[in-house]
């Protein structure tokens, strides 16, 4: 207790751990969930069939599906969970109010049912992340401040002068999400289920890489580090290794991270200073990471010991090492020359599962082996089976990650293969997919044995509190009363004041996003336009509305960077200006399939259209070894136009240069070019789509990046 | 005008000013966090998840 508050009455209350019960029960189920669909599209990446031609299965609707479930609902949930427990102990006093801290959990669990419930039927915002559409933002921003609210309201209520480091970690995830969330969700609605980001191309991405980026920063690192800091001196029983490190540490972090966003860019159309401002930052984000990991790992100095029999301190020690290699390989991956590499490959997502997989998993898992007994009062069940767990784990994440480096450098380097005459050696996409297929079958093999040890967590942790209730502890300390004693002002002013310290950390954190952000919307030469590019055709809208529903995105870039491997691959490089009516941009993050920002001027055209027609519903048929799934209710059903002027409307009032007549005229606009594609198709001896959805999708296949050629003409 | 202003304007300042205004901010802080005589103040910070005011019923 801080001496300032001595000679005050002691107070007797209790902690609220019934919240944290219930968190870690939503931890583990949620962890369950989201692994498990993972399983299922990596193993649809090396077997096709398990799309099951199924619109609701299909990789690119359930993709999402795991990211948001792994990242929102097991992540987050550990981090309320942990964040609840800690705070309470650390401030020395119970949560604020219980029923916000209810609901915070119920409000938080609707929202990944609605998830749940959306994202594989198709309905998503097409922002990799932040897919949800506005309702569900909306709700995601409410209960996010009730949390704050909570938050906040026990810190004012606290019996300790001082806030612990943890504490301030949490505080800058707390705001920050909410900003980060706040500004890249502005969308503009046109029904319950679908709406439009405010912001385009460019801009757009750079503020989706902006939040993108900083989700990872501020929702899986920050809140964990508040973790490391609190969960780790628990279980070693010793402090942590240095304080001064760890302030250090945290200052650093919170204002570097930020800036770092549009590494998610480089060799794309985005202005080349603010790539070179991201690749700086992320660069210098090396000093902090690791000086918060050296401070981790040196907390356990004296305690190795235990680390070779305790459970909870191997899970600790391994994901501190994963946060190391992570943070290292981060600003590695941001070094512009290696990027041109690296993007859009496997490597990728090996560098994310070792942070996902490593550091958030194994944190979360050795903060649960901790926390349940204790909870519980009672035992671990198996100490063996945590020890198994955490092999399985760890081999599995082994076994992951390398076939992830090995096809993602593969596919890197045969995307950039010459032969001596100076042409591709891998000219046809598909030449390329047999290659990488024994690396997809073993990353499954790998996450299958994470998911085992994660099932055999789940059973071990029942076990321990099967029988067992938790009822609240109680503690008793001294109220907080004035300082009287006279500590530096400084420090007064900065540790003392949740509230100056708030301003300040939240100061510190927006320095680098105005920085970035509101140049590139304020300077228009950022952007030069280019006067051949036209907005969509209402018909072409739908189809890109199709395009973005069934997350294309998710495995096929448009964005073609200017080197000479993609310039012959797939035409002249992606310029900013062709971007300025795509509400929301989609250049994509990651090339399962071949670039699509030309693919308009490669299949043009009734035997184009027939291409597309052929492809979309057996992708075998044209490109033979393709792994794409097929989608043969696109070829059902009616294409919706009940909303098309509605579009219409929301692009003019976002700045889309549609005519009034355009407008008006907007369905039969549609429905005519509709019927001439679909009559192209007969002449093919295709039926008759011409009220199917698929015949929108190929307008706008057919439309892309062919403004440009216009302009070359 | 916007863009005349901007391609007249040597701009090279603000860069300047923002490196010399972080570096001093970051020395300033490790200055203040290493400041003689502050370090079993930190310790005594480094010990709050270890202290324990829990009674048990």
């Amino acid at each position: 207790m801080s001496a300032e508050a001595t000679g005050a009455p002691e107070e007797r209350f209790a902690y609220d751990d019934r919240i944290v019960r219930d968190f870690i029960v939503a931890t583990v189920v949620w962890g369950v969930v989201g692994m498990l669909v993972g399983l299922v599209i990596a193993f649809q990446l090396a077997a096709h069939q398990l799309n099951f031609d199924t619109s609701f299965l299909s990789f690119g609707r359930l993709r999402p599906l795991h990211t948001n479930a792994v990242i929102f609902a097991f992540v987050g949930n550990a981090f309320f969970a942990g964040g609840y427990y800690s705070a309470q102990r650390l401030l020395k006093a119970r949560m604020f109010s219980d029923a916000l801290s209810k609901i915070h959990f119920w409000g938080w669990q609707l929202i990944i049912v609605s998830a749940a419930l959306t994202l594989p039927f198709g309905i998503t915002s097409g922002k990799e992340y932040a897919e949800l559409e506005w309702p569900i933002d909306i709700a995601i921003a409410l209960v996010w401040v009730i949390f704050a609210i909570n938050f906040f309201g026990t810190l004012a209520k606290r019996r300790e002068r001082h806030l612990y480091v943890a504490i301030w970690f949490y505080i800058a995830s707390i705001v920050t999400v909410a900003v980060l969330h706040i500004f890249n969700s502005l969308e503009l609605p046109v029904s319950l289920t679908k709406s439009y980001s405010v912001y385009a191309g460019v801009q757009d991405a750079l503020v989706q890489w902006w939040y993108g980026h900083n989700a990872v920063a501020f929702f899986l690192t920050t809140p964990f580090l508040g973790l490391m800091y609190y969960f780790i001196p628990k279980a070693a029983d010793r402090p942590v290794y240095s304080y001064r490190l760890s302030i250090v540490h945290f200052w650093s972090l919170v204002f570097l991270y930020i800036w770092a966003g549009p590494h998610h860019l480089l060799y794309t159309a985005l202005p080349d200073w603010a790539q070179t401002l991201g690749m700086v930052f992320s660069l210098m984000l090396w000093a902090p990471s690791w000086g918060g990991m050296i401070n981790g790992l040196l907390t356990l100095r004296g305690a190795w010991d235990k680390v070779r029999t305790d459970p909870v301190l191997k899970f600790f020690a391994a994901a501190v090492t994963f946060y190391g290699m992570a943070t290292f390989e981060g600003p590695l991956m941001s070094i512009k020359s290696v990027n041109a590499l690296s993007h859009y490959t496997n490597w990728t997502i090996s560098h994310t599962h070792g942070g996902g997989l490593g550091w958030n998993g194994f944190m979360v898992f050795g903060m649960l082996y901790w926390l349940v007994p204790k909870l519980w009062k009672s035992k671990l069940h198996s100490v063996r089976a945590a020890n198994a767990h955490f092999w399985l784990g760890l081999v599995g994440i082994g076994v992951y990650m390398l076939s992830m480096y090995v096809a993602g450098i593969a596919e890197g380097l045969m995307w950039k293969a010459f032969d001596e005459e100076g042409r591709l050696v891998y000219g046809t996409w598909t030449d390329m997919v047999p290659t990488l297929a024994p690396m997809y079958w073993a990353r499954g093999i790998g996450g299958t044995l994470y998911f085992v040890g994660t099932l055999l967590m789940g059973w071990n942790l029942w076990m321990t509190a099967k029988g067992a209730r938790v009822t609240d502890e109680e503690a008793s300390y001294p109220a907080l009363r004035p300082m009287t004693s006279k500590p530096s002002r400084l420090h007064r002013l900065i540790e003392g004041r949740p509230l100056t310290f708030t301003v300040l950390t939240t100061v510190a954190v927006l320095i680098g996003g105005i920085a970035e952000i509101v140049p590139s919307m304020m300077i228009e030469s950022n952007v030069p336009t280019i006067a051949s590019v036209k907005p969509l055709t209402p018909l072409e809208l739908e189809g890109r509305d199709i395009y973005i529903s069934e997350g294309c995105y998710t495995c096929h870039s448009q964005m073609i960077r200017p080197f000479r491997a993609e310039t012959l691959r797939y035409g002249e490089y992606s310029k900013p200006g062709e971007f300025v009516y795509d509400h929301p941009f989609q250049f994509g993050s990651r090339r399962i399939g071949p670039d699509l920002a030309r693919v308009g001027t490669k299949y043009g055209g009734d035997a184009g259209a027939a291409w597309h027609y052929n492809h979309m519903l057996d992708p075998r048929s044209t490109s033979p070894g393709s792994i794409m799934p097929s989608y043969p209710w696109l070829y059902e059903g009616t294409l919706d136009l009940g909303l098309t002027d509605a579009k219409l409307n929301a692009f003019v009032t976002l700045g889309v240069p549609y005519t009034d007549a355009q407008v008006a005229g907007a369905v039969a606009d549609a429905q005519a070019q509709a019927k001439a594609i679909a009559a192209g198709l007969k002449k093919q001896g295709l039926p008759d789509v011409h009220d199917k959805p698929i015949v929108a999708l190929i307008a706008y296949l057919q439309r892309l990046g062919t403004d440009l050629g216009r302009a070359n003409q | 005008m916007k863009a005349l202003i901007l391609s007249q304007t040597n701009l090279l300042w603000p860069p300047l000013v923002a490196v010399v205004l972080f570096v001093t901010v970051f020395a300033a802080m490790l200055a203040w966090i290493y400041r003689p005589g502050a370090r079993a103040a930190y310790e005594a910070r480094a010990r709050l998840p270890l202290e324990s005011g829990e009674v048990s019923r």
